[in-house]
């Protein structure tokens, strides 16, 4: 078998051995002690209370912080061999992007198609390769119309496109969407879920949705909650969603539709209880009160 | 009469007579009631936020009158400082806009300026910061030594102290996890029930509207799309699909399983509702 894409091995950071006062992290959990493994091409949604750890654990992948202990290994390499030099972490940021939540803080130029450039641009590449590169990324977000507009006149779902369309340009490996849609509306939220799920499945990228939507987080194929800094749950989406009463001790929730079927069971009535989606909510509702 | 603030004919032009000319509002007419929770929603530059903004007279509008308490608060532009002590405004993310250096003092940033007595100031902080459920020994801690959701509360906080009559709040849930929506969302309720104020609530989720608000106003190209009880708005969901916004899932299967001639009836756009539904319809079958 192949090697995975992302290996963790005993992976713990902790914020207090880490005074730095650029970042505004008191209070906030580190982590520990994570061992997960995430095959490439995977689609996996990362769940977690304020402050639970998980964009920690995101910003550990890409090296934006340096774990206090434990490996990482990104398509086998361990990034956390202490003589890794500068060119070494570019190239794992190269590998693994991210995309944040605030779309105003991650554009860096005036001009949208300058701003997809600017990564490939530092990578040092042909002009005819970063041209052909930010028409495919602009493309691939569906905002080649507006490559020679200003990114301040944008909406929200369309600068998110852009930083997306950033990293496309860099050809990572994984995306990390680290709450990418929470300051969207629902048509630009659709916008950015569609795109991440078509990067996946059309061009094998790895994504790795970290989410307070549980309606996104159930659309993936795996779910890593994240609780206190330990990963308290790695399974298939449906399996992360059929036990409420833990999900609500979390501080989290399962889908609409889940939750009403628990509900409902709650209530005494005897309704089916594997379903996920929205859809197989319908059919089994349908069929159970159809009788009645 | 149960109107606060109420919107007159308004347009507001960004940008008038240049050629970024841009209509974010058009002639639009309104009015928020005192001792309702009223949801506004629409799709990014629906016009919001201008609108949220023109409530406060951070923008003068282009034309048309904004009515406090049945005064024209326009009538003396030199006073207009003073509306916004009447209409608060917690912005998105509020907790970048924390600055003093306990959270005492920046709760009582706004009473201070209002020229109210220590004591008096004393007994607002305390009350706000009840409100949105931060414990007193945080009183004394810096802001700065908080996490996001305890911010958030600080921030929200503030703008109570001034007990504003009108308070109006832009994604106050964005970015919290299910179980710091539900707490702060639920304690805007105990404070409209306590203080009688109208509650503005500016969100992208539709949700949100459906559990918490009286009633819903949907904004589309910078004008009124509808407004009614959150009853009326989420019982017509073809409707706002087709200005780009979109039901609460749970309103989505409710209405499927009508289309398949299951009688349901009741509040058919919150999970409670759809719950308690479908219970009287097995009972009545059962009968």
């Amino acid at each position: 078998m192949s090697e995975p894409i992302i290996r963790t091995k005993g992976l713990s950071f902790s914020y207090d051995e880490n005074k730095n006062p650029s970042f505004d992290v008191r209070e906030v959990h580190g982590v520990r002690d994570i061992n997960i493994s995430i095959e490439r091409g995977e689609y996996v949604a990362v769940l977690g209370h304020n402050g639970s750890g998980k964009s920690t654990l995101a910003k550990l992948l890409n090296m934006i912080l340096i774990p206090n202990s434990g490996d990482i290994f990104i398509d086998g390499v361990r990034i956390t061999d202490e003589n890794f030099t500068e060119d070494d972490v570019f190239d794992v940021r190269r590998k693994v992007g991210m995309v944040f939540q605030n779309p105003d803080n991650q554009l860096v130029a005036t001009v949208v198609e300058e701003d997809v450039a600017f990564g490939p641009e530092n990578l040092g590449l042909p002009r005819e390769e970063i041209r052909r590169r930010v028409n495919s990324a602009l493309a691939a977000v569906g905002m080649t119309e507006y490559a020679r507009h200003a990114p301040h006149k944008l909406s929200g779902g369309q600068k998110q496109r852009i930083a997306i369309a950033g990293i496309i340009a860099m050809r990572p490996d994984v995306i990390i969407f680290d709450e990418s849609t929470a300051m969207l509306d629902p048509l630009g939220r659709r916008d950015v879920i569609e795109i991440m799920e078509r990067l996946n499945r059309e061009d094998g990228i790895t994504v790795i949705n970290i989410t307070h939507y549980m309606d996104e987080a159930s659309r993936a194929d795996r779910v890593i909650i994240v609780n206190e800094g330990e990963v308290a749950f790695d399974a298939p989406a449906r399996e992360a969603f059929s036990n409420i009463s833990d999900l609500h001790r979390m501080g989290l929730e399962a889908p609409q539709g889940v939750e009403l079927m628990a509900a409902l069971r709650d209530a005494g009535l005897d309704v089916a209880e594997n379903v996920l989606t929205s859809e197989e909510c319908i059919e089994a509702l349908n069929s159970f009160l159809q009788d009645k | 009469m149960n109107e606060i603030i109420r919107l007159e004919n308004i347009s507001y032009i960004y940008g008038k007579g240049t050629p970024f000319e841009k209509v974010a509002l058009d002639n639009v007419c309104v009015s928020f009631s005192r001792g309702r929770i009223t949801g506004l929603i629409g799709h990014t530059g629906s016009g919001k936020s201008t609108l949220v903004s023109l409530l406060n007279g951070l923008l003068k509008p282009t034309e048309g009158k904004v009515f406090l308490d049945g005064k024209d608060i326009w009538e003396n532009p030199k006073e207009i400082s003073s509306v916004r002590y009447r209409v608060g405004l917690v912005m998105q993310y509020p907790e970048y806009q924390l600055f003093d250096e306990t959270v005492r003092n920046d709760i009582g940033f706004a009473p201070r300026n209002l020229g109210l007595s220590e004591e008096e100031i004393a007994g607002r902080v305390n009350e706000a910061a009840g409100f949105v459920g931060l414990p007193a020994e945080l009183l004394e801690k810096s802001p700065f030594d908080l996490s996001g959701g305890q911010k958030r509360r600080v921030a929200i906080a503030g703008i109570l102290a001034m007990r504003p009559d009108v308070l109006v709040l832009d994604e106050p849930a964005a970015g919290l996890d299910p179980r710091g929506r539900r707490d702060i969302l639920g304690k805007l309720g105990d404070y409209v029930r306590h203080s009688g104020a109208s509650v503005i609530l500016v969100s992208h989720s539709m949700e949100d509207m459906a559990t918490y608000c009286d009633n819903v106003v949907v904004m589309n190209r910078g004008k009124i799309y509808a407004e009614g009880t959150t009853d009326e708005i989420f019982s017509r969901a073809d409707s706002l699909s087709a200005v780009g916004l979109d039901v609460p899932a749970v309103a989505k299967i409710a209405a499927e399983l009508k289309r398949r001639g299951i009688d349901l009836s009741g509040k058919l756009y919150t999970i409670d509702g759809v719950r308690d539904a479908i219970l009287e319809y097995v009972r009545g079958g059962a009968k």
